[in-house]
């Protein structure tokens, strides 16, 4: 199963910012994050629609980004108890 | 009262008991069980009290450090309290205790940086600025073990940038995309544990 890229929220700081948390991963391993980036160049009305902010995100993050990220799955454990 | 002198100096003077020295010189060592009591200032190589006429830190019966006043607590500051901006060093939570620290990271472009390690109960406050172009921002940000969450954000650079925080094993991380290096002031608070 490959790593997928989801976005859970969006949240609007200013006219044009937002800051969107995001999970990447499966179900059986996963991280998350936040970025605060512009969405100015989505149409207004399609700024708070996960899908279209989702494939925004992943071209603004970059291939680099997620090949980074698939290899920090990889080796990822759980926290220690 | 009698004196005793030492040519035509007055070393030691005697009065009801208390005996007065004007002045202890060179490589003296004081050493007494006694208590040792002074109305005037008192200076060292690693403490000065330039607290004239007033009591800047008290130390009571069980041990309780006061800065500004009595203490009602192991150690209890009544005003402010700064913490200073030379470490640059990235933030470290304490195992098993409360941690306030505050470092000046810098964070190359497009590169995830580190800038908190541990992931214990941890938010951190940040801003920053440009070490050259027109870049701030003040972010409040929490992590965890491999999740990180924006609390409150503004980016109020000239032009927009992208910031994303990230954790893994338990450290978090930043990335940017301005054209150069952004110098960041990060304050942590932490809870380094449950023990």
């Amino acid at each position: 199963m490959s790593n997928t890229f989801i976005v859970i929220k969006i949240q609007q700081s200013n006219f044009t910012s937002y800051i969107i948390d995001w999970v990447y991963g499966t179900d059986d391993t996963s991280l998350g994050g936040s970025t605060i980036t512009s969405l100015a160049s989505i149409p207004l009305a399609d700024r708070q629609d996960t899908e279209v902010v989702g494939t925004f995100m992943q071209e603004e993050l970059g291939s680099a980004f997620f090949l980074e990220k698939d290899a920090e799955l990889l080796v990822q454990q759980p926290p220690k108890p | 009262m009698a004196t005793l002198k030492l040519g035509s100096t007055t070393a030691i003077t005697e009065s009801s008991g208390t005996i007065s020295i004007p002045s202890l010189g060179g490589a003296t060592v004081i050493n007494t069980s006694g208590a040792i009591t002074t109305t005037g200032a008192f200076t060292s190589v690693g403490i000065t009290d330039g607290a004239v006429g007033a009591t800047a830190i008290t130390i009571d019966a069980d041990e309780n450090v006061g800065i500004g006043g009595a203490p009602n607590a192991k150690l209890d500051v009544n005003g402010s309290i700064l913490i200073g901006d030379s470490k640059t060093s990235v933030p470290t939570q304490y195992s098993n205790h409360g941690k306030i620290e505050r470092s000046v990271l810098t964070i190359p472009a497009n590169s995830a940086t580190q800038i908190a390690t541990g992931y214990g109960g941890k938010v951190c406050m940040l801003q920053w600025s440009g070490v050259t172009g027109n870049a701030q921002g003040t972010f409040v940000v929490s992590h965890s073990w491999s999740s990180a969450s924006v609390l409150y954000g503004q980016d109020y650079s000239g032009a927009p940038l992208t910031y994303t925080f990230s954790s893994s094993s338990g450290n978090l991380y930043l990335q940017h995309n301005h054209s150069d290096s952004i110098r960041i002031g990060i304050l942590m608070i932490s809870n380094g544990g449950s023990s």
